[in-house]
């Protein structure tokens, strides 16, 4: 079972990105309402995907992206970034801070599927 | 997706918009107050709110709910990268937009025809007067290139604010231990917010967990840098002024070691209400064991005398009862929230129905951190709003009326709320002409509820306010004539065992005054005695208890009144309405328990009163369904069941003069 860290402060768009990967039938999902408890989770577990929104208070998902991608035991981590549509400059930076995917909300539970194996090379 | 799993989605999407919705509500009353000074966290705020429902409703496929959203989004957005001035239009505009939201968002998950949004979608497209996004993003010499990269779009423009008012800029680096670093981290943001703003956070983290955590915040602020090292001299921190020469100022000192903990980090959970009613009533039941217990342990006491076990059983029951009310205050307590959020809605009405009617309201609010029960809060805000239109229909003048009366053009209404023992009082004042109290004697006498030539103390008079259908508007209007009138108010509360009382002064203003229970599920209850059998009275409906010699009973008509201080009180003998036997005490003593609604007060002629106990109140089976002036059962310490009276439903019996099915005993 790989373990999919997701990271959204909606709590509806968790619950809908937790019901689309629980579908898949491969992974085990844990949740973080914020950067913070984002960056608490991080150690408590392996963890095989990462999923964060953008636009988050206190620390945003650009930061989460940063923080993973230049920490020496998180790095190798693959990251989605689930954002609704806003600035494409926000999602350039993300996916040039090493996230391997941009996914736009609302999502097409299936498109968001096909990525997580895109990225896992599953 | 599942349907159980639909319907959580859809619960957890409605909790979650109602926080989002509170949180649009809240900012624009911040910004409202002082729309040209308004912090750009605020502003930010009520952004991220429309964006996150724009999102989340997006995903859940509610496509009128998202595109209006998207258009509060779009506009704020606009507003927070600076494009966008804030002006009185632009308020209102985003306020109609928030509260259609609302409904839209009631109507879109209930199935309901969703209300009609083209016309505001458009207006709102309008007041977005856009201008060509803003230049290239100039980032000053000696800032942390990795800070630029992850700067969002919205950082950057606070950046660049920052810089064109002068600001220096800093970063604070700051190295915390992994376990609490997110209170240490908040503790030290909110001082630098004292100070200036904090445009972004970054971390940044050793091999493992014990190597603890590293935050670099950019912060913006009109203090130089001494005065700043001053700020954070006492916190562990380096501070590195921007620009010409990055020099450290602060050295982070090295943390003392502190023995490692793995606490969570979350500060609060969501739990869905029904889950708390549920736990509720649980208590409910542990409420009457206790009860139970209390009463066996008297018993014990009294057969058996003050000696081991019986005084070791009622110490037991001591102890029980007191932890069981520990209990009780804690699940309540969670169970409150500040009526605020009551207020905050009102006034968006307030606002709103003003400009419908062209009158200039100014809100006034106290008291706003009082808290309720969560249900209470959600039951009162349909009275509420009843009375507010009220106020602004018939209690407020128009600007050329309050000239002439020498007042401000600008009418106040005035919404406080004060907790006084276990009730919470609201009220809403106005400073408009008050009730004129021989034009509603005029009506009532048109409208066949007044007697003619009958006396009426003002009280009688301002009472027939309350009978249904009374309507004392010239005209019909759209805002209050709709054939429901503060007789819905009134029953409104009784059933949630409150009282609403009105004061008035002619030219002066009214005030209608709500008293309510501060939650429904446990309540206070005078237990009073009628022949044989035992009745609970809410103590929230109850205004006075009062004893009377018998002799002082007169008829008048087919009914029984008694004279109290200057007023005619209609009495009800509940032993005539529950049929059972009344015993008059052999010195000829009765006592009268008033409750009342406004000035509409009903006397209850009861035998005795037994004393006053906490009650948790369930509905009665199907065989009392239906009965008047039943509202439930409860369980007494001594486990006999009571009937708990329905004084709203009383007082309509008495007011109708119909006989009432008796009960049998």
């Amino acid at each position: 079972m790989k373990r999919v860290l997701i990271v959204d402060d909606s709590s509806t768009t968790r619950a809908l990105i937790v019901a689309t990967i629980d579908d898949m039938e491969e992974f085990e999902t844990i949740e973080a309402p914020n950067g913070f408890e984002a960056l608490k989770r991080l150690p408590q577990q392996p963890i095989d995907l990462i999923v964060t929104d953008i636009n988050m208070p206190d620390i945003n998902g650009l930061e989460i992206v940063h923080f993973v991608k230049h920490h020496p035991q998180y790095q190798s981590i693959p990251m989605i970034i689930v954002s609704t549509e806003g600035s494409e400059e926000d999602v350039r930076k993300g996916l040039d801070l090493g996230a391997g995917a941009y996914v736009k909300k609302p999502f097409d539970p299936e498109f968001l599927k096909a990525t997580i194996r895109r990225v896992l090379n599953l | 997706m599942s349907k159980r799993k639909q319907d959580d989605t859809l619960r957890e999407f409605l909790a979650e918009s109602e926080e989002l919705l509170e949180t649009l509500h809240h900012s624009l009353r911040i910004i409202e107050k002082a729309p040209q000074s308004v912090n750009p966290e605020t502003i930010n705020a009520m952004f991220r709110a429309a964006h996150t429902l724009k999102g989340m409703s997006g995903v859940m496929g509610l496509a009128a709910v998202s595109d209006l959203s998207h258009s509060l989004e779009d506009v704020m957005d606009r507003v927070r990268m600076g494009k966008l001035a804030m002006s009185q239009a632009l308020l209102d505009v985003l306020g109609d937009g928030v509260e259609t939201l609302g409904r839209l968002i009631q109507s879109a998950a209930s199935g309901r025809p969703l209300p009609e949004t083209t016309e505001l979608v458009q207006r709102l497209r309008e007041a977005m007067t856009a201008q060509p996004s803003g230049g290239t993003v100039e980032y000053p010499s000696g800032l942390d290139p990795e800070i630029i990269k992850v700067l969002t779009e919205y950082e950057g423009h606070r950046l660049q604010e920052n810089l064109k008012a002068k600001h220096a800029l800093f970063e604070v680096r700051a190295q915390f231990r992994f376990e609490d670093f997110d209170k240490a981290l908040s503790q030290l943001t909110a001082k630098l917010q004292t100070a200036g703003e904090v445009i972004t956070t970054l971390p940044s983290s050793g091999i493992s967990p014990k190597d603890g955590i590293g935050f670099t915040i950019l912060v913006g602020s009109q203090r130089d840098a001494e005065g700043i090292a001053e700020l954070l001299a006492d916190d562990h921190v380096e501070l590195v002024p921007i620009g010409a020469e990055s020099r450290a100022l602060l050295k982070s000192t090295p943390l003392p070691e502190v023995e490692a903990s793995t606490r969570s980090m979350s500060q609060s959970i969501r739990v869905d209400i029904a889950k708390l009613d549920g736990l509720l009533n649980m208590l409910g039941e542990l409420v009457l064991s206790k009860s139970v217990i209390a009463q066996i342990a008297r018993d014990f006491m009294q057969t058996e005398g003050s000696v081991g076990p019986a005084v070791e059983l009622h110490k037991a029951a001591q102890a029980l009862e007191h932890r069981v009310s520990g209990l009780q205050e804690g699940l309540i307590e969670i169970r409150m929230i500040p009526v605020a959020q009551l207020f905050d809605r009102s006034i968006r009405a307030i606002k709103k129905i003003a400009r419908d009617l062209n009158k200039e309201i100014q809100v006034v609010t106290s008291g706003e951190e009082t808290k309720l029960d969560k249900s209470m809060v959600e039951a009162i805000a349909d009275p509420l709003l009843h009375l507010i239109r009220n106020a602004l229909d018939h209690g407020i003048e128009s600007r050329e009326a309050r000239r002439l009366a020498g007042k401000p053009d600008v009418g106040t209404i005035h919404l406080s709320a004060e907790q006084k023992g276990n009730t919470v009082v609201i009220t809403v004042a106005d400073d408009g002409c008050g009730i004129n109290v021989p034009k509603v004697y005029q009506i009532a006498l048109a409208k066949m509820l007044a007697v003619p030539d009958k006396e009426y103390s003002q009280k009688e008079i301002i009472e027939f306010l309350f009978k249904p259908g009374f309507s004392t508007a010239d005209s019909v209007t759209e805002l209050s004539g709709r054939g429901v009138g503060l007789d819905v108010v009134a029953r409104h509360l009784a059933r949630l065992n409150g009282l609403v009382d009105v004061h008035t002064d002619l030219g002066q203003g009214t005030r209608f005054i709500l008293t309510l229970p501060i939650t429904l599920v446990i309540i206070k209850a005078l237990i009073v005695r009628v022949g044989p059998q035992t009745y609970a009275i809410p103590i929230s409906a109850v205004a006075e208890s009062v004893m009377v010699e018998a002799r002082d009973v007169v008829t008048v008509g087919r009914r029984h009144v008694i004279h109290l201080r200057d007023h005619t009180l209609a009495l009800l003998r509940l032993s005539d309405l529950f049929g059972v036997e009344q015993v008059t005490a052999p010195d000829g003593r009765l006592y009268i328990i008033v409750v009342g609604l406004a000035e509409k007060r009903l006397g209850l002629v009861v035998d005795a009163i037994e004393g006053q106990q906490e009650i948790v109140i369930k509905s009665v089976g199907a065989m009392l369904q239906g009965i008047c002036g039943i509202a439930g059962a409860t369980e007494l310490g001594n486990r006999k069941t009571i009937l708990v009276l329905d004084v709203g439903a009383l007082i309509d019996e008495a007011v109708a003069q119909q006989p009432v099915a008796p009960l049998a005993a």
